[in-house]
């Protein structure tokens, strides 16, 4: 090699480290590349199961005293802690008396966001009191023996439902969300120290005194199967999937709505609304009195544990906005 | 310089032996890469349309009334378009006026509207007209347009939501999903890379499964399954 060729090996060399340095950034490039996608879609996943998870929980909370307040065409915007790095937004866009979008918004720090949304039903008391359709409704085709005294009010003695629910909220949903009753006992106020003891399980508050310490006790309570009332008092919305007895002299007011058949003996009372989807027996002396106050009263007493937001549209997604 | 004259041809002759080799080694290289290249713009493709399957199928049938029809390689479906959130009745009885936001403008041409009551009750209805709103809507948020739309019956007194759909149908055919408007062609969705014979849907009482076999060149031997609806 001659003297004036000796720097070619040096030029190569590095032309060759420069290649090499190239590969090497191309490849780097192309990991990062897949690790930025891989990241984009575990984010859009995490937000997206964030967002479903924060729907659901806003429909678990169902009736807030606060929704009373909006009016139809309104929307309330509440923040809610979501998960450390995500902060969440529910909005409760008010549609009619008892219906509502509710829709669940979750962000990151990086601006990525997703929403999930549903039409929801809350009840309200004026509305599902005015949509029995007697004093007792029954279902279609269900046979009843009355002998004692069905008192009307506004709407006639007797009526027929197509199920036993209220509205949209079936037996299902009212039984997950009260109280569970034993298969038989009697109801009657239970206060200790003045204080109105609601843990009670056949506390069913005081209809007769409203100013005593459970006279503002409303019970919210179902049973999966047969039960049976043994005299008493009671106020409050029940929820029976079975048969029911309400026998001796039992004082009860509120709603009652049995799956099955209703038996009330034993020279009883029921005030409000009632639905008995199996069929009514009325044995002589018992009487239900129609009062769509004391129904109402006793629905709106309850709303806090009864009144969850039930899902209307089958469809999972609404579409946007 | 005469006893070095012979090298010439020699180490021309080595020159170009490796010169050939060189340029042999190049093209070999080349053509690998191209192969490469393709396989990798393949497989792409085929991911590609993994995703844009299980996306768009996903989430029509979420978004779906519910009135669909699954066969083997097609699901026939009212595809939904836009939400309108009802802010009051129309002067006459089947008019009403709504708040819309959706992925196109309504077309009284091709669209029907579902409507559903506040307790839940829904009713399939063709629009017939669509026209700006002239008055306010309470409660409409940013991005939602105004408009009064009348439709082909009686408007029921509580209704909350209206949502338009258009009758659509997707195929696996020509190895490629695709979508039909009504009676229209077929558009395809995504590349061609799927068997047509073993593509397919799978229908199940509680689930729709969706299994994608790539053809030749796109990773055959491979394939993909999926739920793209389950009931709840």
């Amino acid at each position: 090699m001659s003297r004036g060729d000796r720097g070619a090996v040096l030029v190569v060399t590095l032309l060759l480290v420069l290649a090499l340095l190239g590969l090497a950034h191309a490849l780097l490039v192309s990991a990062e590349a897949a690790y930025t996608v891989s990241r984009a879609h575990a984010r859009v996943a995490t937000l997206d199961a964030a967002a479903s998870g924060l729907l659901e929980r806003g429909r678990a909370e169902g009736w807030s005293p606060w929704m009373d307040a909006i009016v139809v065409g309104q929307t309330r915007v509440e923040p809610r802690d979501v998960a450390p790095g995500l902060a969440g937004v529910i909005r409760w866009r008010r549609l009619g008396a008892e219906g509502w979008i509710l829709r669940a918004d979750v962000a990151d720090g990086s601006g990525s966001a997703a929403w999930w949304r549903r039409l929801v039903w809350i009840y309200h008391p004026d509305r599902r009191v005015a949509s029995f359709p007697g004093v007792v409704s029954v279902g279609s085709g269900a046979m009843s023996s009355i002998l004692g005294s069905v008192v009307p009010d506004v709407v006639p003695t007797v009526g027929t439902v197509a199920a036993p629910g209220l509205g949209p909220s079936d037996l299902g949903h009212l039984l997950a969300a009260s109280d569970t009753l034993e298969e038989a006992g009697t109801p009657g106020p239970v206060a200790v120290a003045g204080v109105c003891v609601v843990d009670a399980p056949w506390n069913w508050g005081e209809p007769r005194d409203s100013t005593a310490p459970c006279g503002a006790y409303f019970a919210a309570a179902g049973r999966s199967g047969d039960l049976t009332v043994e005299g008493g008092v009671g106020q409050g919305v029940w929820i029976v999937d079975g048969d029911v007895v309400v026998q001796d002299g039992a004082e009860l007011s509120g709603v009652l709505i049995v799956s099955g058949r209703l038996d009330v003996r034993g020279g009883s009372t029921l005030r409000g609304r009632v639905v008995a989807y199996g069929g009514l027996d009325l044995g002589v002396a018992s009487v239900i009195v129609g009062s769509p106050s004391e129904a109402e009263r006793a629905l709106a007493a309850v709303r806090d544990r009864l009144g969850v937001a039930v899902p209307v549209h089958p469809a999972r997604r609404l579409g946007p906005g | 310089m005469r006893g070095a004259g012979g090298f010439s041809l020699v180490e021309a002759v080595v020159a170009l032996l490796l010169g050939g080799f060189l340029l042999h080694l190049g093209l070999t290289t080349m053509h690998r890469l191209q192969l490469h290249e393709a396989r990798t713009r393949h497989r792409q493709d085929a991911l590609l349309a993994e995703r844009i399957a299980r996306v768009v199928l996903r989430g029509e049938l979420a978004r779906a009334d519910g009135t669909w029809r699954v066969g083997e390689d097609s699901v026939a479906l009212r595809s939904y378009r836009g939400t309108g959130i009802v802010c009051g009745p129309g002067p006459a009885t089947d008019e009403f006026t709504v708040a819309y936001r959706g992925d196109r403008l309504p077309d009284p041409r091709k669209d029907s509207v579902e409507l559903t009551t506040e307790t839940g009750v829904v009713s399939v209805f063709a629009l017939r007209s669509t026209e700006p709103g002239t008055g306010a809507c309470p409660g409409a948020a940013a991005g939602e347009e105004t408009m009064r739309w009348s439709v082909d019956g009686l408007v029921p007194l509580d209704v909350v939501m209206a949502r338009v759909f258009e009758s659509g149908t997707y195929h696996l055919v020509g190895s490629a999903l695709r979508y039909r408007i009504g009676r229209g062609g077929r558009q395809p969705l995504t590349p061609r890379v799927w068997e047509d014979e073993r593509t397919g849907f799978g229908v199940g009482d509680a689930a729709v499964r969706l299994e994608l076999h790539r053809r030749a060149g796109y990773g055959a031997g491979s394939s993909t399954e999926f739920l793209v609806w389950r009931r709840r």
